[in-house]
């Protein structure tokens, strides 16, 4: 095989914050023709910005040393002609989020042909031919009606097969692809991944597949370098990697991530938050997180080296070699055991039984959104009824549109129910103008945990004053007392006095979320709503906080509401389980049950779109079907389709709803 | 440890923020400082009695007794500038202040009640929009006579609209955010929720759209008095000397409408770039 790019010492400096800062460190990678490489990593990494540099998209007042060489060419030292050359044939980009890099005034098809016609010279008519071929190829059938649609009548899964149409249209030899399926729901990500790679194969190309996510990265790609703080930390071939796994980061990040066919007792987390390139000092970039560190990690930089069949930068890999599989394997080993305890227990614990006793009932519950007369709206939950007992853990799980956070929204009282009824510790809630001594009264029955830390919490208000706040407001408490009680309730969330009095941008993510958790818990409520609570948390804080959960709920019984799009996640926090689609129920039962026999095709769909160990994306008929009916690509069709639901005599018509 | 490393990180991130406003800034802000100091000690630092006529010395060019000259009068033009600071800057400011402190209050209630209260403002405001400013104060002045407060009462009323539907806007984005649903859902009190949180966090575009508004109402309360409808002479005021020194044009003496309006236009362009600065700032920050 000939490498088509040969990455050597790249170094980049970005301005941030006003001063020129490394995010990316002497980083040296290839990829050959036909090859594809996964470049792994969280957040600061370093993974999108070196595929930006290898693009030379980068910001002005970059600086860029090192060699990046295509074909044997440097791309460094391009003309403008050269880059102009490089950039419309030679390699094209797609992007993570389509809706924001396809202009929005212009048609599909423009935006396919505009680059063949004005860069190839090709003629319009034979631009169309070749682009409505290449988007059956990405399996858009009706090609002639999409050329003719503009973007926001088209799905988001359905624009990025469009974003990989037009990739894929001028003939490149390198698909650089970062994070393209991020902001898609798990079902869309499979189809769209499928076909990605199934392209990609078909054609020979080389490509560079930026992701956060290991499984899903090491599903589709030869090999996979993972990135840490700016440094590639390890490199190795994708199907060796869970064996073979020599960096104490990646041996973490595989653990780190829940499993969605078994659960664990714990998550082995690693420790503290991910480090951005600019913080690393002398030594191992890791050291700070690393179980394995010694004196020699903080002192030396390791280099970069092959270790079984890899590269690693790591001093101790070697002598580790044992110890990172055997802690994985004894992970696995407690995982049986104890999901073979949690089916047994659950056995006797029925979900959604009628009684007095439950924590939250719900009957019922429908919201329509829009139309106030008989006509029109948009049905978002439909008659949805279920229950949770005191110390339950009930998950709602579904995809984007599938109601289940309007219904978290309506029983935390955000929202108002268009019918149907909710119960709180076995009283019935109101709705409409709820006085604020209602209100205080609900808040210590029921909190709520949103996906966004930072917007959850007030910029303003240092960690302090946010928890007094609220303890002020639920109990009387003298000032000794309720410092105390602060200081109590970081410690519950895994914080300490040091993070009392800075303001919330000055915590990461990960510490963000536990100052909301420790806040919802200062009320002491019964229930407590996550709704996406880790969602947006890096794969190894994700790991923290869903074991601060187990751990709160084991302390003070606290009955969860988990509200998620991701299996492997209500799989480790959730007794029981709803599984929603397009705001009904579709199936439900105690999540082991469920999960391990789903009986449901939608939950079948759900669960097989999971990327895992050994998991293939693939496109299926059903999933197909099922996502257009998901995301309505036309007015008429819209219409069309609820004309036909309503022909089905017992079902009236219920549209979907994005977000 | 790692979490030591963020906190510092970003609290020198938070120190470095006001510097980075950039200098254009920072030099008019200092200028906009400079000016009220000026007016403030006014009688400390003026050279002559601003009102003290001396027809002798009319129309006299830039000496070492009157740094800037003497109008028709024989008065000493940068005693008059310096004092005219006065007037012209308070005046302003008046409706500013009004404008903004009854915008902010009509912002908040319309974003946290919203339905038809909501309703209801937002039409209010849009028949003062209909208004346009400076004929509503010509109109207040024929109703009450001329004076500082018929304009300023006048063009207060007419700013309102403005102030009220930006920062409505602002507020309306800033309630939906979660940290205000969960302070709803904790049960807070709805004063609280609205002083204690939700003005705090729109109080930099409030800031930004008074910065914006002050230049317009210079202007505005400038041309009234420019067109003898605002305070009457000899007080000095800046657009009032403006009006009295176009006579003294023709005959070759422009200095007294030249440095007025030169100091009218100054003022208005350090208001407007500083809070053209601000806005930029703050709403990168929110990004």
């Amino acid at each position: 095989m000939t490498t088509l790019l040969h990455i050597r010492g790249l170094h980049v400096e970005l301005l941030i914050d006003g001063a020129l800062r490394p995010v990316i460190h002497d980083t040296t990678l290839s990829l050959d023709e036909g090859e594809a490489l996964g470049l792994v990593g969280e957040s600061g990494a370093g993974k999108s910005i070196t595929v930006w540099a290898i693009m030379r998209l980068l910001p002005p007042g970059a600086t860029v040393t090192g060699e990046i060489l295509f074909d044997g060419a440097e791309v460094l030292d391009f003309d403008r002609e050269a880059l102009r050359r490089f950039q419309a044939s030679d390699a094209a980009m797609i992007f993570q989020d389509p809706t924001t890099h396809i202009n929005p005034v212009r048609t599909i098809g423009d935006f396919l042909t505009e680059a063949l016609v004005t860069n190839n010279g090709m003629p319009a008519g034979e631009a169309e031919q070749l682009v409505v071929g290449i988007l059956e190829d990405v399996g858009i059938g009706d090609a002639a009606r999409r050329l003719k649609q503009y973007p926001h009548e088209l799905s988001g899964g359905l624009l990025q097969r469009v974003m990989i149409a037009a990739a894929l249209a001028i003939k490149p030899r390198l698909l650089l692809a970062d994070e393209p399926t991020t902001s898609l729901d798990v079902t869309t990500q499979a189809e769209v991944m499928a076909i990605l790679d199934e392209q990609r194969r078909q054609r020979g190309l080389g490509m560079v597949f930026v992701t956060h996510d290991l499984e899903l990265a090491a599903a589709v790609c030869d090999r996979i370098a993972v990135m840490y703080a700016g440094f590639v930390v390890e490199d190795r071939p994708a199907d060796s990697l869970h064996e073979r796994a020599r960096h104490p980061y990646t041996a973490g990040l595989l653990a780190s991530r829940p499993s969605p066919t078994e659960r664990a007792r714990r998550l082995s987390a690693v420790p503290g938050r991910p480090l951005a390139a600019f913080e690393v000092e002398e030594g191992c970039p890791f050291a700070s997180r690393c179980p394995f560190v010694e004196e020699r990690c903080e002192a030396e930089k390791p280099q970069l080296r092959e270790l079984d069949g890899g590269r690693v930068r790591c001093h101790r890999a070697e002598e580790l070699r044992g110890q990172l599989t055997s802690r994985s394997k004894e992970r696995r080993m407690a995982d049986r055991d104890q999901s073979g305890v949690t089916a047994l227990a659950e056995a006797t614990l029925p979900a959604g039984r009628p009684g007095g006793d439950e924590a939250v009932r719900v009957e019922g519950l429908t919201k329509v959104f829009g139309g106030r007369r008989r006509a029109g709206g948009t049905t978002v939950v439909k008659e949805v009824s279920f229950a949770v007992s005191p110390g339950g853990a009930l998950a709602i799980v579904g995809e984007s549109g599938s109601g289940k956070t309007t219904t978290a929204r309506m029983i935390i009282g955000l929202e108002r129910p268009t019918a149907g009824r909710i119960f709180v510790g076995g009283r019935e809630r109101t709705f409409g103008r709820v006085g604020s001594g209602e209100r205080r009264r609900l808040g210590r029955e029921m909190q709520i945990v949103f996906q966004d830390p930072y917007s959850s919490l007030d910029p303003r208000q240092r960690v302090r004053e946010c928890l007094d706040e609220m303890l002020r407001l639920h109990f009387r408490l003298d000032p000794e007392e309720r410092a105390a009680r602060i200081l109590e309730l970081l410690a519950q969330v895994g914080l300490d006095e040091r993070h009392a009095d800075v303001y919330p941008r000055a915590l990461s993510g990960g510490q963000q979320q536990r100052v909301a958790i420790a806040r919802a818990l200062a009320s002491q409520p019964k229930v407590l709503i996550l709704d996406e609570a880790v969602a947006s948390l890096d794969v190894s804080v994700q790991a923290q906080v869903l074991n601060l959960l187990a751990d709160i709920r084991e302390q003070t019984g606290v009955t969860y509401l988990f509200i998620s799009h991701d299996l492997a996640v209500v799989r480790q926090v959730s007794d029981d389980v709803v599984v929603m689609r397009r705001g009904k129920i579709v199936e439900r039962g105690p999540t082991d049950n469920v999960l391990d026999h789903p009986e449901h095709a939608y939950t079948k769909a759900l669960l097989s779109a999971v990327p895992r160990r050994g998991w293939r994306p693939v496109r299926s008929r059903l999933l197909d079907s099922m996502s257009a009916d998901l995301a309505p690509v036309s007015r008429e069709e819209e219409v069309a389709r609820a004309k036909e639901a309503a022909a089905e005599a017992a079902e009236p018509p219920s549209g979907s709803h994005p977000g | 440890m790692a979490t030591e490393v963020a906190i510092s990180a970003a609290s020198d991130r938070v120190a470095r923020r006001l510097p980075r406003l950039g200098w254009v800034a920072v030099v008019c802000a200092a200028f906009i400082l400079l000016l009220v100091a000026v007016a403030i000690f006014a009688p400390w630092i003026a050279p002559h009695d601003p009102n003290q006529v001396d027809i002798l010395a009319a129309h006299e060019g830039p000496s070492a007794q009157h740094l800037l000259g003497t109008d028709s009068l024989g008065r000493d033009l940068l005693s008059r500038l310096i004092y005219g600071a006065r007037l012209s800057l308070i005046g302003p400011a008046l409706i500013v202040v009004i404008a903004t402190v009854v915008g902010t209050f009509l912002a908040i209630l319309s974003a946290w009640m919203g339905g038809w209260v909501d309703g209801l403002t937002s039409r209010v405001l849009d028949i003062l929009f209909a208004f346009p400013g400076l004929i509503f104060a010509i109109l207040a002045v024929a109703l009450f006579g001329p004076g500082l407060m018929a304009p300023v009462i006048a063009l207060s009323i007419a700013y309102l609209p403005y102030d009220a539907r930006v920062l409505r806007s602002v507020a309306l984005r800033e309630r939906s955010l979660p940290y205000i649903e969960a302070c709803y859902i904790e049960g807070l009190p709805t004063r609280r929720i609205t002083l204690g949180h939700l003005l705090p966090n729109i109080l930099p575009f409030v800031l930004v759209q008074a910065t914006l508004s002050f230049g317009y109402a210079l202007v505005d309360l400038a041309a009234i008095s420019y067109l003898g409808l605002g305070v009457a002479p000899p007080t000095p005021e800046w657009g009032l000397m403006v009006a009295n020194g176009q006579s003294s044009i023709i005959s070759g003496y422009p200095q007294e409408s030249l440095f007025a309006g030169f100091m009218i236009v100054a003022t208005v362009v350090a208001f407007n770039l500083l809070g053209d600065r601000l806005a930029t700032h703050f709403s990168v920050r929110g990004q």
